[in-house]
């Protein structure tokens, strides 16, 4: 299984987080462009990176001279005030910038110039009432707007045309939020530092909004807190959801049903930073934590599985036509009991340094960790 | 002692400091901030004139390795280091280290690639300077490491040495591969300046075939000295460790060969010919013609090596001492020495300690000379050279690294490794830097705990969680601040945490950051101000739900058991009153004498407060009167029917 | 060692003192103009966030209280007073204030030292003055600042200049109190006095170190990094490093009983060759700074043996100073060689001709 090929590239900062760029047409799943966001460092950058081929390579050894097949290479960057928190792609070359400053930048990725410039700046979407700076944790893209949410406890959904938002959830938490994800069109999920998942009804327009669902962590009773780190939804079943936590395990959620987590699994020795679920294969998915290890949770091989997720349903199932859908019992709902079939495998064996982010397209996996690295593992099995 | 040459004078700008002296004050790590001060103390308070504006200077050091470059070989290096710490006790330990030690020298090789790249790339002046400091600085560690992991760390048999010190040379100075290139670029080779020098300079480093190459372009090829000098280098005996010839046998051999050689520049074979004539003597092994050719070999070490190649090949690592002398001379004496030439030549003699203590002056940073010594300490070469401080010659040093990476902003998870293998003070030195690491944001709060949790630095847990939590509080985030505080363990600030909660209610009428109090858990327990406060959010959660007998007897349970606050007793009983009027009996009739009881005592201690103090809020007086009346009213009226409803449900039985 | 860049401090008179706080990235200055000002780190550029008047004489020292604590100083002043400011939240859009929490006014002179003691010991301040008087204060409820109570008072009968806590969380509370009287007839000029917790729950003189009879300006515990003996420097005509060991009593701890101590000087400079006025310890305790009279700051260091050297001084020079920002690009780049130069050499002898081309950065060994 090990047919894996590791490329290491030190890249003198931080890394906080990774992300692929979206294909450029959904027909495709071919990427080789990503960004990457540095943290803790006096001036801070977002890169856009591309992973070299073998043809380029072979063709212009001048600007790729000594580069190995694969190695990503740098096409431009751009510094930012403040540690970068959280990176998505609101398109296919605008990006989406959340800081420990409490603000959100979009950013433009020039293909022709290989430039990156600023966009639009919302600054101070989170803050403190006392006026100290407030981490934006996330921001999650949704439609024409994003929404985003911070160490305050607040939410914001922001369209991207107006410079304030156009809703805030003051009080959305007490605690911090620490990651949030579009469940559908109109409801975002957000996780806590007291391990609790919320989700939200954007649309409502009550004068004290609440959660419309509290989902509780299954161990509350012990009275030992764990915080969750990040939230992630299953890329054809939106009622599926995937968090990781302080205590390095991973839940599974079904948003249909319960107020606790369907499955938790312990995994990791300390916090699980993000969970991704292969975007085109989701019986497989990935985690990384604060230990240093990164590993690909396959369970394809779990009974009851069905073949689902056709590419073209993508972020249509939960809502609409999802009778189809639901009838068919993920595996991930299903693996607490079928647990010895889950096949797990360490990618990184050996490494000790926190990994804070990793990304999956394809058969390559991206990490970005505490080392200074980029860790591109390749030729991934994931079918 | 202090040797006054490595003292530095470093200026401090400004004319204040100037005018009035320097002042100055520690920053964290290698941080010294520098001030102007008038040393005129406590004497005098009039107001001095001071024109110009007051600076603040800043002064850092041992910032080498914080640059883009370094920081690439900081992090690969640590996982090496932390794996050799590891692999100490392994039975292959000759092997591991030498692998380890080509570990760290690939990345060394690799650090000065990026540099050449930069260098290639950079457009100012400024730039390209600093950048070829720097390359020149990491060619020199890379020089130095291989040389000493030939003499410290491999251990190799007589005649192996030699050839090894050659492929040494070979990699760092390529000077007669250049100008043998440029040579047979030209049209006429043989004309052009740097032919013979070239040829000169392939045989010094041993490179017969390359020297052969460049020879069989020179018109004369076919002539019978060319032909008599390709004989000779041909049959130039080598040493190789599997050929299955002993060193006792290659010796023999050598001599024979060189006996011809010796031979032939006597009977005069070359005397038409200088330039082959100084071949053959190099052949010979002649003192002069190594002299002579001091300029070309560049370097005493070089000097070295060429000469006990054609001298000693068979000669083992300790005799090496005994050859340096010459060549040491033949460059001007040891007073001649720059600081790099003088560290291999400490190296050669063996003197471990002034290798380390050069490389530790002469190298712009730690990180060399820290590695290298854990290398050679972990090699057992620091010991068996009687240093009875080895060991803490290598923490020393591993400590200053240290030092300078918690200096930086963002190294300090690799600073922490570092002193994890200190085994005398590394503790001590993360406990006092991991908690004045600055925390900016949850997540790193998260990491820095975690690092304390690993190493089990409960008080530093303790410190860290209860500064976040002073953070919360000061940013008015009490939800945070309770988490934080019940992380911490500390009773006094989750007790001071559970007040502010209740302040809150006390003034607004209503919890907030419910989710927090709401599952509070077993945490509740840690402070009987906490508890009260769960359980008091409890009683209104029962009351919201309109669970009315668990919310009246978790109620009176708070009122006997006595963990309210007094100042809350009052409250409690009114919030018992629409429990007293509701249409059914919530209370029996033992519960109702117990809240009389209770309201008796918080009558008799109010009455006693109100003596002691005068009676200047007897607004408040009347207010409260008139709540007790109600209250008096209303537990007499539930009594009444409790004891009717108890009487009739009695009789049914 | 490199100048990495200045922050203008636009105080109106001379600044006494900076003090940092825990983490470095808050500063307090304080000056003759009777002000003090909060500086914070944002983004690697030192911001003023706050300037208030805090006494009617000049302000000595300032210094920070732990975080654990809040946002706490502590500022004494030639108007005879010491006083607690703490940091208050804002309010919507409103910076946040520093309001006074404490004013001691038990001295009839001019305070001359303030420190809070080691975090461990609770919330608790020395101050020193120049009627040589050394006063604790403590705040017994570490939640509430408002309320000061005088703990101690210790006779000194010299009067006194400089005041150090003992970091030490090992040993019995420990302060070093200076005088800067100068009459060498007097006695020795730094007094140790311990608290004894069994019994007296007093401040016992334990020592007085008898070979330094000069005035001393300034006195500072080391940082206790795992060493059994407590290391003491002394600012005085000279500099002075001694080290204090504790003596092993096999009796049970008596009531009066102090800790004795077998005190051994280490070092003695005369670089300053003039009055030494302050000394400051780095975090971990292994170098020291002193500044004197001769307009220099020194660094003094021990190696791995244990002798003490110096290794760097630092001295006005009149040139301009460079603001943070303009310089900043440049040294992140690179680590800055700034200064130091590179003799060019041809092709092969690469080597040969090289000098410690970095050692400007780097403070080496001695």
């Amino acid at each position: 299984m090990s047919g894996e090929k590791r490329i290491t590239k030190f890249v003198s900062k931080k890394i906080s987080k990774v992300k692929w760029r979206p294909p450029q047409n959904r027909a495709s799943s071919q990427t080789d462009v990503f960004i990457s966001g540095s943290w803790d460092d006096e001036d801070n950058q977002v890169s856009v990176w591309s992973v070299a081929k073998e043809e380029e390579i072979a063709a212009d050894l001048d600007e790729f001279g000594g580069l190995l097949e694969g190695e990503p290479h740098r096409l431009c960057h751009l510094g930012l005030a403040g540690s970068v928190h959280d990176l998505c792609f609101f398109n296919y070359d605008l990006i989406l910038v959340s800081s420990s400053l409490g603000g959100v930048t979009l950013l433009k990725h020039h293909s022709n110039s290989q430039t990156l410039s600023v966009v639009l700046e919302w600054k101070d979407l989170h803050r403190f009432h006392s006026q100290a700076e407030c981490a934006c944790t996330s921001v999650a893209p949704h439609g024409d707007h994003f929404v985003t949410v911070g160490e305050d406890g607040r939410l914001c959904l922001v369209n991207m045309e107006h410079r304030t938002p156009t809703a805030v959830i003051d009080k959305a938490d007490s605690c911090s939020i620490n990651a949030a994800c579009m469940l559908k069109r109109d409801e975002c999920a957000t996780v806590n530092s007291s391990g609790q998942l919320k989700v939200w009804d954007l649309r409502q327009s009550q004068d004290v909004p609440r959660a419309s669902r509290l989902f509780l962590p299954s161990n509350s009773a012990s009275g030992e807190r764990c915080a969750l780190n990040c939230i992630t939804n299953h890329p054809t079943q939106a009622h599926i959801v995937a968090t990781g936590g302080q205590d390095g395990a991973l839940s599974i959620w079904d948003m249909r049903q319960e107020k606790f987590p369907v499955t938790v699994l312990s995994a990791h020795a300390s916090h699980l930073w993000e969970v991704v679920f292969h975007p085109n294969f989701p019986d497989h998915l990935f985690t990384c934590s604060e230990d240093g290890a990164a590993w690909h949770w396959d369970a394809s091989r779990t009974e009851a599985t069905p073949i689902f997720g056709s590419k073209d349903s993508v972020g249509e199932s939960f809502h609409g036509s999802s009778a189809k859908v639901t009838e068919s019992k993920s595996p991930w709902l299903t693996c607490q009991a079928a647990k010895n079939q889950l096949e797990i495998t360490d990618l990184l064996p050996g490494s000790r340094m926190p990994i804070n982010s990793i990304d999956i397209v394809d058969c390559t996996l991206l990490c970005g960790t505490d080392a200074e690295q980029i860790i591109c593992v390749q030729d991934l099995v994931v079918a | 002692m202090a040797d006054l040459d490595s003292l530095q004078m470093i200026g401090v700008p400004g004319k204040s400091c100037l005018a009035y002296g320097c002042q100055m004050k520690w920053g964290l790590g290698n941080q010294l901030f520098v001030f102007a001060d008038s040393s005129q103390k406590p004497s005098k308070d009039k107001p001095s004139s001071l024109g110009s504006p007051e600076f603040i200077h800043e002064a850092n050091w041992d910032t080498d390795m914080h640059t883009p470059v370094a920081r690439k070989l900081v992090n690969e290096a640590h996982d090496i280091f932390i794996s050799l710490q590891n692999n100490v006790d392994t039975e292959d330990k000759q092997y591991q280290m030498l692998k380890h030690s080509a570990a760290y020298r690939s990345i060394i090789k690799a650090c000065v690639m990026d540099i050449q790249l930069a260098l290639k790339q950079c457009t100012s002046e400024d730039d390209r300077m600093a950048f070829e400091t720097q390359l020149q600085l990491f060619e020199a560690v890379e020089l130095i490491w291989s040389f000493c992991e030939i003499l410290y760390v491999s251990v190799l048999p007589a005649g192996a040495l030699i050839s090894q010190l050659q492929q040494w040379m070979r990699l760092h100075f390529t000077e007669s591969d250049r100008l043998a290139h440029e040579a047979l670029r030209g049209s006429n080779p043989q004309n052009a300046e740097g032919y013979w020098p070239a040829v000169y300079g392939l045989i010094f480093q041993g490179r017969i075939t390359e020297a052969l190459q460049v020879l069989s372009v020179h018109p004369e090829r076919d002539s019978e000295h060319f032909k008599l000098i390709e004989q000779l280098l041909r049959r130039m005996p080598v040493y190789a460790a599997n050929s299955g010839l002993s060193i006792g046998e290659f010796e023999n051999k050598w001599r024979y060969w060189q006996e011809e050689c010796v031979e032939r520049l006597r009977d005069g074979s070359f005397m038409a010919h200088p330039c082959l004539e100084v071949i053959c003597q190099i052949l010979c092994g002649e003192d002069e013609v190594f002299a002579a050719h001091s300029d070309l070999l560049g370097t005493w070490y070089c000097l070295m090596v060429a000469r006990l190649f054609y001298q000693n090949p068979a000669i083992k690592v300790f005799d090496l001492q005994y050859a340096t002398q010459f060549c040491v001379d033949a460059y001007g004496g040891l007073s001649n020495l720059q600081p790099w030439d003088s560290i291999l030549l400490a190296a050669v003699e063996f003197d471990i300690h002034q290798v380390i203590r050069e490389c530790s002056s002469s190298f712009g940073n730690w990180w060399f000379a820290s590695h290298l010594t854990d290398l050679l300490q972990h090699c057992g070469k620091l010991e068996s050279h009687t240093l009875h401080f080895g060991s803490t010659l290598r923490e020393f040093l591993l400590l200053e690294f240290a030092t300078s990476l918690l200096s930086h902003h963002s190294l300090w998870q690799i600073g922490i490794l570092y002193l994890d293998h200190c085994s005398e003070f590394g503790r001590f030195y993360i406990e006092e830097f991991v908690e004045r690491i600055p925390i900016e944001t949850e997540r790193k709060a998260q990491k820095v705990l975690k690092i304390c949790e690993e190493r089990d630095l409960q008080p530093q847990i303790r410190s860290i969680c209860k500064s976040m939590g002073m953070r919360s509080l000061h940013n008015k985030h009490l939800g945070a601040a309770l988490s934080w505080s019940l992380r911490s363990k500390d009773v006094n600030f989750v007790t001071f945490i559970a007040e502010k909660f209740l302040n809150e209610y006390s003034e607004s009428g209503g919890f907030i950051d419910l989710e927090v109090l709401d599952h509070l858990g077993s945490s509740m327990l840690l402070s009987s101000k906490l508890t009260f406060l769960g359980k008091y959010r409890e009683f209104h959660r029962l009351y919201e739900e309109r669970e009315f007998k668990a919310a009246a007897s978790l109620l009176l349970a708070l009122l006997t058991a006595k963990i309210a606050p007094p100042r809350f007793g009052m409250t409690l009983l009114l919030d018992a009153l629409p429990l007293l009027q509701s249409e059914s009996i919530i209370f029996t009739s033992e519960e109702t004498y117990e809240l009389m009881h209770c309201l008796e005592e918080i009558n008799i201690s109010r009455r006693l407060k109100a003596k002691k103090a005068a009676k200047d809020d007897a607004m408040d007086e009347d207010v409260d009167k008139e709540k007790l009346d109600l209250m008096k009213l209303g537990l007499a009226r539930n009594l009444a029917r409790a004891i009717v409803h108890e009487g009739t449900n009695f009789d049914m039985f | 060692m490199f100048i990495a860049k200045s922050i203008q401090a636009e105080h109106k008179d001379l600044i006494h003192d900076v003090a940092y706080d825990f983490h470095g990235r808050r500063m307090a200055t304080c000056s003759s103009d009777q002000h003090v000002k909060i500086w914070d780190l944002v983004d690697g550029e030192w911001r003023c966030s706050a300037r208030y008047k805090v006494h009617v004489g000049s302000v000595w020292r300032v210094n920070w209280a732990h975080p654990e604590f809040g946002q706490v100083i502590a500022t004494c002043s030639f108007d005879r007073t010491t006083a607690v400011w703490e940091e208050l939240p804002g309010d919507a859009g409103e910076k946040g204030q520093w309001v006074k929490r404490g004013n001691l006014v038990d001295s009839r002179t001019s305070v001359t030292d303030v420190e809070f003691a080691p975090k461990h010991l609770g919330l608790q301040l020395a101050t020193c003055s120049a009627d040589g008087v050394v006063r604790i204060y403590e705040a017994p409820d570490v939640m509430n600042l408002s309320q000061w109570t005088l703990q101690h008072d210790i006779p000194c009968k010299l009067s006194c200049s400089c005041v150090s806590w003992n970091p030490s969380r090992v040993h019995p509370p420990m302060i070093a109190v200076g005088s800067d009287d100068n009459n060498p007839s007097a006695g020795g000029k730094v007094h140790i006095f311990e608290y004894n917790d069994n019994t007296s729950r007093k401040w016992l003189k334990a020592e007085t170190i008898m070979t330094v009879t000069d005035a001393v300006r300034d006195v500072a515990f080391s940082p206790n990094l795992g060493r059994s003996y407590h290391l003491l420097a002394i600012a005085s005509k000279n500099v002075t490093i001694v080290t204090l060991k504790p003596l092993a009593t096999k009796k049970e701890p008596s009531a009066t009983a102090c800790t004795k101590f077998e005190i051994h000087q280490v070092a003695q400079f005369e670089d300053h060759q003039s009055q030494v006025w302050r000394l400051s310890w780095n975090v971990t305790g292994s170098i020291l700074a002193s500044s004197g009279d001769d307009g220099c700051v020194r660094l003094w260091k021990a190696n791995y043996l244990g002798n003490w050297g110096c290794i760097s001084v630092l001295k006005g020079d009149g040139s301009a100073p460079q603001q943070s920002l303009t310089e900043k690009s440049n040294k992140s780049n690179l680590g800055s060689s700034a200064g130091t130069s590179v003799e060019n050499n041809s092709g092969g002898a690469r080597y040969l001709h090289l000098g410690p081309v970095a050692q400007a950065n780097h403070v080496p060994w001695h």
